[in-house]
């Protein structure tokens, strides 16, 4: 019985050694996950149709759905980030759910992936900021409102606010997905092992568990991806129209 | 005579719902078309249950975020400054402090972000 | 620092998912290893496939999937803003021709009751010509029936008074045997008619 962890570990497809290139079990569903989002929206859009079908539905409604989100979160200036939060959020979002497939493999559920991403976001959000205000950009750190004498210790905790974006966005996706994956595990060996102790009949709780655990998880793949977006739509607005 | 008066007006009933119709059907295209932002305030508050679980999901990582990169800093310049091990304790602090301001300002519905002041003060 | 790391992550997830972390926590421990998550030997290989997977995607979404969508939903607004457009054309036109018909009707409707009024006064004056007709009609037999009953009773009374005069006369001549003189027969035949009417 492989342990619940096991199911994260990270090994090259089909042997060999691990290197910084290595093709990899994570890599192999990252490559998926692209294949499987491009089809969705290619496929789906496939004949164009003015009355869509069901799949030209849902492709239109994702893209309508992070469409309206950089529009409530950001406004029009928010337009030239909208294939880049698409982007965002369809890898994500396919990663999660592909990767409640039995024996496929999360990418999300590892903290330099997430962390990337967020560090990316970041960055990016950092440098927008700079760039549109220079550095008047600094004057965000400023609490308004506050008396001088509290700049001090103010200033301090604005900046680790500031910079506990990228560490909360990371965290919160890969505690997330591995949390979830590994009570799912959890819950699949209490299965045999309980199963095993009283004549199958209790490991019937178990995989009840597992049927309602796998229900919260879709919702936590779509949630998980939503949040990562909306937050990173409510930077990009904190960086565009400094408050 | 009464039914000349009806002739072509005699579906009145009708055709004002069909304007009625035709003028919610044009409203709707140009709020589609027009679209916009519906302004710089914080995010609404929280509507549907998803979005709802996704609030209480973000709380606890805020804090545990702000607290780990408080840390990190003053471990930094602890490292830097050879003032081992006080400045890590007095940022420990800071990361608890700007943990609790961003939950203060998630459930105040200013979000986590940076600067954040109450929506009726923003347009200044 | 490693293990330092280590703890703070499974704090994190026992923080985020309620109950549920612990169990990994535990599990964690048990399993001794420490979280492949915390493998660096693969991090390499991880941060370049997904640099190169999300730039693929990225690029795939900008320049080829989501111009599609777009040039979808843009088609739709047009059709949708044109034949909003052609319907209230259409509408307009059926107001113009509404009130055409409605005006033709009003001046259809005020010729026919001229038609109307003009006939049913025709025929007034039509009765009313018959009725004076025939009232003269009637008028000239009722006088021609009044002469006829005047002469007829002129007639009458005549044959009466001779009558009368015969059997005067005779009653006299029964009464006194000899005839009667003609002229008192006839003052007295007077004086009755006169008295009796």
């Amino acid at each position: 019985m492989a342990g619940p962890l096991e199911q994260f570990v990270i090994k090259p497809v089909g042997g060999g050694e691990m290197s910084s290139v290595a093709f990899t079990n994570s890599s192999m569903w990252m490559v998926l996950t692209i294949i499987a989002v491009t089809a969705f929206m290619v496929g789906g859009m496939r004949k164009r149709a003015l009355v869509p079908g069901p799949w030209q539905s849902m492709a239109e409604a994702t893209y309508e759905f992070i469409g309206s989100m950089i529009r409530d979160n950001v406004g029009d200036e928010g337009r030239k980030f909208f294939p880049f939060v698409f982007t965002l959020f369809m890898f994500i979002l396919f990663g999660n759910l592909l990767g409640l497939i039995p024996y496929s493999f999360t990418f999300t559920s590892h903290i330099i992936v997430t962390m990337a991403m967020a560090l990316f976001v970041f960055v990016l959000v950092t440098l927008v900021g700079l760039f549109k205000h220079g550095l008047h950009f600094f004057s965000f750190f400023v609490p308004s409102g506050a008396p001088v004498l509290m700049y001090p210790l103010m200033i301090p905790i604005e900046i680790i606010s500031y910079l506990s974006r990228p560490v909360s966005l990371s965290v919160r996706l890969f505690a997330n997905m591995m949390a979830g994956h590994t009570m799912m595990k959890v819950f699949a060996g209490f299965v045999f092992g309980l199963g095993a102790a009283t004549f199958g009949l209790g490991g019937i709780a178990p995989i009840v568990m597992n049927v309602l655990l796998t229900g919260f998880e879709i919702l936590v793949a779509f949630l998980q991806a939503y949040v990562f977006c909306v937050l990173t739509c409510l930077y990009l607005n904190d960086s565009l129209h400094l408050h | 005579m009464t039914d000349g008066s009806k002739g072509p007006n005699a579906d009145n009933g009708a055709g004002e719902d069909f304007a009625e119709r035709l003028d919610a059907l044009k409203r709707d295209q140009a709020s589609r078309l027009g679209g916009g932002k519906a302004g710089n305030a914080a995010p609404e508050a929280p509507e549907s249950s998803a979005q709802g679980i996704g609030y209480a999901l973000r709380m606890g990582t805020e804090m545990v975020a702000s607290l780990l990169v408080g840390l990190a800093i003053g471990y930094g310049l602890d490292q830097w400054l050879g003032t081992k091990p006080w400045l890590m304790i007095l940022f420990l602090f800071f990361g608890m402090a700007a943990g609790v301001s961003n939950v203060y300002r998630l459930a105040n519905g200013m979000d986590m972000g940076v600067g954040w002041r109450r929506p009726d003060k923003q347009d200044e | 620092m490693k293990r330092a790391i280590s703890y703070a992550l499974n704090a994190v997830a026992t923080g985020v998912v309620l109950g549920g972390g612990s169990v990994a926590a535990q599990a964690a421990e048990e399993g001794g290893a420490a979280m492949p998550q915390l493998d660096f030997s693969t991090y390499p290989s991880q941060l370049f496939w997904l640099a190169v997977t999300f730039a693929v995607l990225f690029v795939l979404m900008w320049k080829v999937a989501l111009p599609r969508v777009g040039d979808v939903i843009d088609m739709r607004a047009k059709k949708i803003t044109d034949d909003l457009a052609a319907i209230e054309a259409a509408t307009q036109e059926i107001e113009k021709i509404s009130t055409e018909i409605d005006k033709v009707m009003a001046s259809a409707r005020s010729d026919a009751q001229d038609v109307l009024r003009k006939a049913s006064e025709k025929v007034a004056a039509d009765h009313v010509k018959k009725q004076d007709k025939i009232d003269a009609e009637l008028a000239a037999k009722a006088a021609e029936a009044e002469a006829n009953i005047a002469a007829a009773t002129e007639t009458a009374i005549e044959g009466l008074r001779q009558v009368a005069e015969e059997v005067a006369a005779s009653s006299v001549e029964k009464l006194t045997g000899r005839p009667a003189a003609k002229d008192e027969l006839a003052s007295a035949l007077d004086a009755a008619a006169g008295k009796g009417g």
